[in-house]
């Protein structure tokens, strides 16, 4: 016990603890290094267990997230759906969120996943504005930069079957359709494809300019607007610019008061009828509308736009009547009854937004295209008449007709009317789309500028639905794959619920009883426990 | 190999034998029994979420806290009171074997306890409501290796001592730590960064990176994406079951220093 | 059988067994003693194999080198510890089935085995009975049932009796004695009757060295100068004139006077040979009346008492009035008669008058009066007490006892 002694121990305590240390990190390098080796994806192997292999992501998807080079972001917003689809909202959720951590793990970090905590008021201002997007609905915000996409959770996600809610004819409801990876694969090419989107808008033939900022009748605000939505936008004209550049996405038309050369009209009838996308706003002026080429680019594609402009009275908001001598006003207020059900207002309707329409001329449907969908966008209230040629502002009986709701856009979406070479797998699906606006000035930086218009969210909409391309993406159809407790019968419920909450455990209990009884029987004192608690106490 | 079952067929009939066992037992499966019935309440009978929520809810992960340190307590450090383990330790059999039988027999344990979930669903499927079967027998075997992971961090932590209620808090606190790894991590991080580099760019690199290595180890994100899900992933697999035999290894080095230490 | 050369064992900067070397050979009966904290306990451990040696020379088991092939050892010897570990929970048959399966049995090997061995420990009625319900005399012969199992070549007991009252601390050494026939049995005590009555050679630890090694009666001899004759009289004489009547007897070497009963005065009379005859001539011619004369042979007790504190039997037995030449055993050469060769009756560097002196110094008790066997406190209704394993029993108790578990050396440093 002396001191060199006691230094031996230590020094040997020492030598043995650092033995154990060095073991234990070299066990625990191996263990890292074996981690990193099996996560390898040579090596990694996933077997999906699920009867309907929801864990399975489709060849397709799966080589669309390997060849994806920008970096994805996915808002998840989520809020409990409304009785009775909200068992329903939260199953489409979380296997919406399965499928994106399946995405995630395969994209190989370039897919990111947020939820959005709507719950907490601030920081969901702070990403809703940061997500350009206005109001409330349950989906999925898919962004590429400043390109994104969003996907409803009811409608994109999935389809709802409401059900019959009469006791006597009870159907529940059901998730009809599960097809969030579709929906996601497709915004996702969506966002992706093309690194930079063109529209051009025609120009020199009395347009509105846009590129102005400065006058009231330029379009420079809503060119900012679409630019803060990742399209680039430009002038074109045909006899300076030539022919239609290849990486067109789009074409706008915005009030030409005069007509376009043979070639020019040509040339964009000619790319929309491949498939094209188009925006058409009608000039103001009817002398100036009839000489412009806007009625028979609008009726080539089964859409009339009339010469005569909408007009409402003008009602004093105190007392509901018409303001003495004022029949003639011409700026509308389109609220969520007068609007049809078409993406670009969905998601306005969802929230009861409205917005104003200033001076618009009719435009209606006059052919139904045989294998697309040619419909109206808005309505004017049905107060409203149309004052004939020449505008005078002034309701004549004779002249202007009956007082009912007239159409003030139309939107037109069909299969390209020539031949086109169709892509298969992933690609996109040629198809043309024309958003026909009665009215130029509502996309004027005079009616961008008024607060009280609101336009900006409907133009927003209307150029991304143009934009928005089909995509060719085979795929199973989702299967809802649902499994709920048979619902005519509740006592089946009732059953599992005893089982779980009484027999179990009596069993588990009756079990206990017994093995003590069987483990005491032959023992000359009984309690097993009393020997325990002796031993622990010695 | 013979006396790693032998020794864990004699801790296993030994856990069974003791009431505190069966106490246990009652305990999880009433509380277990309740929230069960509440989520297939709150789901209007959905039956693969209520099974998902049962099986792999914050239940699951609050008894991992808890019954790993219960056993482990009752495996390793009232042996070592009691002076069996000295009789272990001296029977013709390696460390590693009295080690492994051990580890095997609470998880043995805990995965019939699970196993209880296998009952809820095959009354579930007798009610009408099947459930995905494969997928549930993977999610249930996905818990069998979260229980073995946690058992062998608890017997770690139960052999530092031979003090029984020592030895469970110490092993609470390990598997606590072990589940709460990301949340520390994130908010040291938040201090250790800024700290460690200049320029934002460096921060957002060293950030993820750090991420990176924590995500790697958060056994929850690696249930959540594997065994959560009804799929079964080897890499997944060999995560346990490499943590699980570092956390076996240093235990039998815990118990072999003893030896040393006295 | 048991081969143990310059093993030392540190717990940390204590030093529980300091360079002991010994060996048992086959069929022995050995035992350990010692106080406390002598490292007992930590050696029996090293060669379990519970215990990792800091340092040994050669630790061979039953042919098997403890630090190399530990498994052999475990595999050969049946180790006892001194806390009985027995699963409560398990009925006997049990127990010793596991036992069984752990050494490798197979079933029917079991099936013969296991009653033939509850048999042999007297415990074959017990079968069916929970362990944690059994007595604790019971216990230690299940216990001994779990050892014998494999049927060891070595068998290692840790303080087999402690914690029994007197009627089991006899059966459970009876039982030991009929195991010696076929085994080498190696088994510690504090308690030095039970060592005395069961094993033929003891091994004396103190500080983790050792002291003694050899027969009971031997070591006495050598270290206690052989017996004394005890004598009382009642004699008109006074009792210093007694004293050196007695003294002046051929052959006497010191005469110690001892109290006086009553008008009986004793005495002890140490010399060469039997003095009993020449005494009681002695007495005769003197006309004393003889009460006692009687042949008092020491103790290993004694000679325990007197190694572990370095102090003279006789300071501790009585006043003592000695002679010339008194204390002979404090010379080495006078010793090592009837010792085996290899083992010297003295560790080096231990002179029994030397040591810590002082009563302080070692908390022992002291013993009863001499000659008489020490019956030790155990209180056989002390159930707390009796459970209580670390606790010693005897007189010589410390009375703040280790805590079980604690290694040895840890209470020796205490008490050192």
């Amino acid at each position: 016990m002396s001191g060199s002694h006691s230094n031996v121990g230590w020094l040997s305590r020492m030598g043995i603890g650092a033995q154990v240390l060095v073991t234990a990190a070299l066990a625990l390098v191996a263990l890292l290094l074996v981690n990193w080796l099996v996560a390898r994806p040579g090596l990694r192997h996933r077997f999906d267990l699920t009867s309907a292999s929801s864990n399975t992501l489709s060849t397709a998807t799966l080589a669309l997230l390997d060849r994806l080079e920008s970096d994805i972001q996915v808002d998840i917003l989520y809020r409990d759906m409304n009785a009775p689809l909200t068992a329903l909202g939260q199953e489409v959720i979380v296997r919406t969120d399965k499928l994106l951590v399946l995405m995630e793990e395969a994209a190989g970090g370039r897919l990111a996943i947020q939820v959005v905590d709507t719950a907490d008021q601030e920081a969901w201002t702070i990403r809703q504005q940061e997500l350009r997007l206005r109001g409330y609905e349950n989906g999925l915000v898919i962004s590429n930069g400043e390109r994104r996409e969003f996907l409803a959770l009811s409608g994109d996600l999935a389809v709802f079957d409401i059900g019959n809610p009469v006791p006597e004819t009870f159907i529940p409801p059901r998730i009809q359709q599960f097809d969030a990876e579709r929906a996601i694969v497709g915004a996702i090419l969506d966002v992706t494809e093309g690194a930079e989107r063109h529209v051009y808008f025609t120009y020199g033939f009395g347009e509105l300019d846009a590129l102005d900022v400065v006058e009231n009748s330029g379009l420079g605000m809503l060119s900012d607007e679409l630019e803060g939505d990742g399209l680039r936008v430009h002038r074109w004209n045909f006899l300076e610019d030539g022919p239609l550049p290849d990486d067109c996405a789009a074409v706008a038309v915005v009030g030409p008061q005069v007509g376009w050369p043979e070639d020019m009209y040509a040339e964009v009838v000619e790319y929309v009828e491949a498939g094209g996308r188009l925006l058409v706003a009608a000039e103001t002026v009817p002398e100036m509308l009839r000489k412009s080429d806007v009625p028979d680019l609008l009726a080539h594609f089964g859409l009339e736009v009339s010469e005569g402009r909408i007009m409402h009275p003008l009602l004093d908001r105190r007392t509901g009547l018409v303001v003495q001598g004022q029949q003639e006003c011409e700026v509308h207020v389109v609220t969520g009854d007068l609007m049809s059900r078409h993406p670009i207002l969905s998601a306005l309707r969802g929230v009861g937004g409205s917005f104003s329409v200033p001076i618009a001329h009719r435009v209606q449907v006059g052919v139904q295209p045989p294998d697309g969908v040619a419909q109206v966008l808005l309505r004017s209230s049905p107060d409203s008449w149309l004052d004939a040629p020449p505008c005078d502002r002034r309701y004549d009986a004779q002249l202007d007709g009956t007082f009912k709701s007239f159409p003030l856009a139309a939107t037109v979406q069909r299969p390209p009317m020539v031949d086109v070479e169709a892509p298969t797998g992933l690609g996109t699906v040629p198809e043309v789309r024309i958003v026909a606006l009665g009215s130029e000035s509502m996309l004027t930086n005079a009616a961008l500028q008024n607060p009280t218009f609101r336009s900006s969210d409907v133009l927003r909409g209307a150029f991304n639905w143009l934009l928005d391309r089909e995509h060719r993406i085979i795929m199973e159809p989702g299967d809802p794959d649902l499994r709920f407790l048979p619902r005519e019968r509740p006592e089946s419920a009732v059953f599992v619920i005893r089982v779980a909450q009484y027999y179990l455990p009596l069993a588990a209990l009756l079990v206990s009883l017994l093995v003590w009884l069987l483990r005491t029987r032959g023992s000359r004192r009984v309690a097993l426990k009393t020997s325990r608690i002796e031993e622990s106490a010695g | 190999m013979i006396g790693t079952f032998v020794v864990a067929r004699r801790e296993l009939s030994g856990l069974f034998m003791a009431p505190f066992t069966w106490i246990v037992l009652l305990v999880v499966l009433f509380i277990n029994g309740l929230l069960f019935s509440s989520f297939l309440y709150q789901t209007q009978g959905n039956v693969t979420a209520t099974l998902s929520e049962s099986m792999t809810g914050p239940s699951f992960w609050l008894w991992m806290i808890f019954l790993p340190a219960l056993l482990s307590m009752r495996l390793v450090a009232e042996e070592s009171r009691s002076g069996t383990l000295e009789y272990l330790l001296t029977a013709p059999v390696s460390d590693a074997a009295v080690v492994l039988g051990k580890f095997l027999a609470a998880t043995g344990f805990l995965a019939l306890l699970w196993s209880s979930s296998l009952i809820y669903a095959v009354t579930l499927d007798y009610a009408g409501g099947p459930p995905d079967w494969p997928a549930v027998i993977g999610t249930w075997f996905g818990t069998i290796l979260v229980s073995g992971l946690f058992v062998s961090i608890g017997m770690l932590a139960s052999t530092s001592t031979s003090t029984p209620l020592l030895a469970a808090f110490l092993s609470m606190v390990s598997c606590l730590m072990w589940i709460a790894i990301p949340f520390l991590a994130a908010n040291i991080m938040a201090y250790l960064v800024p700290l460690l580099t200049s320029t934002a760019a460096e921060q957002a690199v060293l950030a993820e990176r750090m991420g990176s290595v924590v995500a790697s180890m958060d056994a929850l994100r690696h249930f959540s994406r594997s065994f959560q899900m009804g799929v079964l992933d080897t890499a997944e697999i060999v995560f346990f079951l490499t943590w699980i035999s570092f956390f076996l290894f240093l235990t039998a080095r815990s118990i072999e220093a003893r030896r040393w230490r006295g | 059988m048991i081969e143990v050369a310059n093993l030392t064992r540190r717990y940390g900067a204590l030093l529980a067994v300091d360079d002991l070397s010994f060996e048992i050979g086959r069929g022995e009966v050995v035992g350990f003693l010692g106080p406390n904290g002598a490292g007992k306990t930590t050696t029996i451990r090293i060669l379990a194999g519970y215990l990792a040696a800091t340092k040994a020379g050669r630790l061979v088991v039953a042919g098997h080198d403890v630090q190399r092939d530990s498994m052999g050892v475990r595999r050969s010897i049946g180790y006892l510890p001194e806390s009985v570990p027995l699963y409560p929970e398990l009925r006997v048959e049990e127990m010793m089935r596991f036992q069984g399966r752990l050494h490798r049995m197979d079933r029917q090997a079991m099936r013969v085995r296991i009653p033939e061995v509850l048999e042999r420990v007297g415990v074959q009625d017990r079968g069916k009975q929970l362990v944690g319900t059994l007595s604790r005399g019971l216990k230690q012969r299940v216990g001994l049932a779990v050892a014998l199992l494999p049927d060891p070549e070595v068998l290692i007991l840790d303080e087999p009796t402690s914690g029994l009252d007197p009627i089991q601390r006899g059966e459970v050494r009876d039982l030991i004695h009929s195991l010696a026939d076929d085994r080498t049995v190696l088994l510690s005590s504090h308690i030095l009757a039970e060592v005395e009555s069961v094993a033929p050679r003891v091994i004396i630890l103190h500080e983790g060295q050792k002291v003694a090694d050899g027969k009971p009666a031997e070591l006495a001899a050598s270290l206690g100068g052989g017996g004394h004759v005890a004598v009382e009289v009642m004699g008109a004489a006074s009792a210093e004139d007694m004293s050196s009547l007695i003294g002046s007897l051929p052959g006497v070497e010191s005469v110690a006077t001892g109290e006086r009963v009553g008008i009986h005065q004793s005495f002890e009379v140490r010399g060469e040979g039997d003095l009993r005859e020449d005494i009681g001539a002695l007495a005769m011619t003197q006309s004393w009346a003889l009460r006692e004369l009687s042949w008092q042979r020491p103790t290993l007790e004694q000679l325990f008492t007197r190694l572990v504190t370095g102090r003279g039997l006789d300071e501790l037995a009585m006043p003592v009035a000695s002679g010339p030449g008194a204390a002979p055993s404090s010379k080495p050469e006078a010793g090592p008669a009837g010792l085996s060769a290899d083992a010297p009756v003295l560790a080096s560097g231990l002179e029994l008058s030397q040591g810590p002196t002082g009563p302080s110094a070692l908390p022992l008790g002291t013993p009863g009066n001499a000659g008489s066997k020490i019956i030790y406190s155990l209180n056989p209704f002390d159930r707390g007490a009796s459970r209580d394993l670390s606790k010693p029993v005897s007189v010589d108790a410390p009375p703040e006892a280790p805590a079980e578990g604690l290694p040895d050396g840890a209470s020796e440093e205490t008490e050192s």
